[in-house]
């Protein structure tokens, strides 16, 4: 399979601008996504996932804009090009999975009526034609006697089903990226499983790549190829997902392996402090405050992402020994 | 963004019945089965219901019911009393007191249905721009509403009515001037909730084009009330047509209306008070039946009706 990149984001900078100040909730966000493979986007609430993968379909509303960055994807910046054309790679070629889907489904309409839209809005064909994709979709997605489950308002559902709902509408149309916004955050353990396994299997069916968004570590290890983390805003770290759970560069990537329950070991060790008010931001690493290897360097400017071993690659002024 | 959006999330699994109503009691949750089966155990509702319906089969039906022509005049008969050809008497022109009750139900529903539709077909689009796009089509649409809100709507209808000149048509125009903005108002607030909410933004991410975001996503989460508005509302427009008239403004004569009816009944309320009598108890009964129904209907969509205990 290749490497080459489907899904390149460069320096992606979305502010909120309310009355109190400006929120830097995305300040300056790079990574690229490759056919096929996964990326996992994990960091703690308020670091900017969501917002981040809204700003790539550009679905940020007032106050909130985006203020500079690149998303190139099949050779054109979706930032730039216009509403028409943008419509067009919405669901078609870049697909958002929400994290809840109690409330991402519409609650006057059936099931059916919503997954035939989402596929003739982008393709010419007949509304008997459109619910046959869709009941093949559903039976896809391992959910039991699909033509009933068309005539279904969601409130009849349970909350895995909708989601797996969610999952057929937006890989209707067969797109090349999938963002799943925290997609099984709402959901109990045995049905998250479920949900991932069906979304590798379709990945493995359709070539597709996958943002993952999530603040699960556990998920992350299982499901992706690639792991960037974030902290207020910013990519700190990313690389190869073995890579970065075996050699965690970054303190702070370091800090969240260390907060992750795990068997056997005693106690858990939370990563002390608040995360930075968006509000204003420091201009030195946003890290700081929270950082236990902090030294004199770190007081000066904000470290840049660099390259540390192959495919990896974090910010931070004072790396863990082996790496840099 | 990513935040609360795990709030009143419930038993993962469990196929809860009313899953969004917490977060906004305007959203339905489109049942219209359960509503009607609420509607159907709703016994004063149903009362309404039966009443309306006869009223309407009267005024279809009204040439065949009515005994005479209802404005055929009969000065031979003026003011009769209750009797053979003339079922319950005639007017002050002879004419049949009865056939022009029963003509005059077409009138009323017919101007009344009429007036709402037109309210109807100014209040959606523009509640909806304004709920919807914000800013400053919002501000300008709301500030004509709360100048029009700012006056008694039914002294601002007389005005508009009494300078159009007399005449049902203009009637019909005056009041669904004055009555479309506080649907606008209502439709608006619904609007500005039910655009919040996730699925409008994951249709959005779909690459649904706007206009099929607001009419398929985002009407049908805001007619429901509405319906419930515009059923108790065909009461007050008909009383208010009723009243316009009895001032003259509305139904010109010959045409049988009810509230022209009292009017001109009105000098002989000592010697024939049939004539003021019978075209009163019409309008209250219909009006009477119109908030049954809405009433009914209030309770049987509202989203917490399900968990009422019936005692």
């Amino acid at each position: 399979m290749s490497w080459a990149p489907v899904l390149k984001v460069k320096n992606l900078s979305t502010y909120f601008y309310t009355r109190y100040g400006v929120i830097k909730a995305v300040n300056g966000a790079s990574f690229t996504v490759a056919a096929g493979k996964t990326l996992g986007l994990v960091g703690e609430s308020g670091c900017g996932k969501s917002v981040t993968a809204l700003s790539i379909l550009r679905l940020i509303e007032p106050p909130g804009r985006i203020c500079s960055g690149e998303v190139w994807l099949n050779g054109c910046d979706l930032l730039k090009i216009p509403p028409r054309q943008l419509r067009q790679v919405r669901g078609r070629e870049i697909a958002l999975v929400f994290q809840d889907p109690l409330t991402s489904l519409n609650p006057v309409l059936t099931i059916g009526t919503q997954l035939a839209e989402t596929i003739d809005s982008h393709e010419e064909i007949s509304r008997a034609e459109a619910r046959r994709r869709a009941v093949e979709l559903l039976f896809r997605l391992g959910l039991p006697d699909p033509e009933r489950l068309m005539r279904l308002y969601p409130f009849q559902l349970s909350g895995g089903m909708r989601q797996r709902v969610m999952v057929a509408m937006a890989l209707a149309l067969r797109p090349k990226v999938l963002i799943a916004d925290e997609p099984t955050t709402a959901l109990d353990v045995t049905v998250q499983a479920q949900i991932l396994a069906e979304l590798k299997r379709l990945q493995e069916e359709l070539g597709m790549a996958i943002v993952l968004i999530t603040h699960d570590l556990g998920v992350v290890a299982a499901m992706t190829d690639e792991v960037a983390v974030m902290y207020a805003g910013t990519i700190v770290e990313h690389g190869p997902v073995a890579e970065v759970f075996d050699r965690p560069a970054h303190p702070y990537t370091r800090a969240l392996l260390r907060s992750v329950p795990r068997l056997g070991r005693e106690e858990l060790a939370p990563v002390e402090g608040q995360p930075p008010s968006l509000l204003n931001l420091p201009a030195h690493c946003a890290f700081l405050p929270r950082c236990l290897q902090a030294g004199a360097a770190c007081r000066g400017e904000k470290p840049e992402l660099r390259e540390i071993g192959p495919g990896h690659a974090a910010a931070c002024h004072r790396l863990f020994p082996w790496a840099g | 963004m990513s935040s609360s959006k795990n709030s009143g999330v419930g038993v993962a699994g469990y196929p809860a019945p009313v899953e969004s109503a917490g977060q906004a009691g305007t959203v339905s949750h489109g049942l219209p089965g359960s509503a009607l089966t609420r509607l159907g155990q709703d016994k004063l509702a149903l009362l309404g219901l039966v009443i309306i319906l006869a009223v309407v089969a009267v005024a279809v039906f009204a040439p065949y019911l009515a005994p005479n022509d209802p404005v055929k005049v009969d000065l031979a008969q003026r003011l009769a009393p209750p009797g053979a050809p003339y079922p319950l008497g005639t007017d002050h022109l002879g004419r049949c007191l009865l056939s022009r009750l029963i003509y005059g139900t077409r009138v009323s529903l017919a101007t009344a249905a009429l007036a709402l539709s037109a309210i109807m077909l100014i209040s959606i689009p523009l509640g909806t721009l304004a709920g919807y796009c914000g800013g400053r089509v919002d501000s300008l649409i709301m500030r004509v509403v709360d100048v029009l809100l700012a006056f008694p709507g039914l002294i601002l209808a007389l005005v508009i009515a009494g300078t159009l000149g007399p005449g049902l048509l203009n009637v019909m125009l005056a009041l669904s001037l004055v009555w479309w903005v506080g649907y606008a108002r209502v439709i608006r607030g619904m609007v500005l909730s039910v655009k919040e909410k996730e699925f409008v933004m994951a249709a959005r991410a779909c690459g649904t084009r706007e206009l099929g975001i607001i009419t398929r996503h985002i009407l049908p989460n805001v007619l429901s009330p509405v319906i419930v508005l515009a059923t108790l509302d065909m009461g007050k427009l008909i009383l208010a047509i009723s009243g316009l008239s009895f001032l003259g403004l509305g139904a010109q004569p010959p045409t049988p209306e009810w509230g022209g009816m009292l009017n001109d009944g009105r000098p002989y309320l000592q010697v024939a008070p049939q004539l003021m009598v019978y075209p009163g108890l019409c309008i209250m009964t219909v009006v009477l039946a119109f908030n049954l129904l809405g009433d009914g209907l209030r309770d049987a969509l509202d989203p917490r009706g399900s968990t009422r205990i019936s005692l």
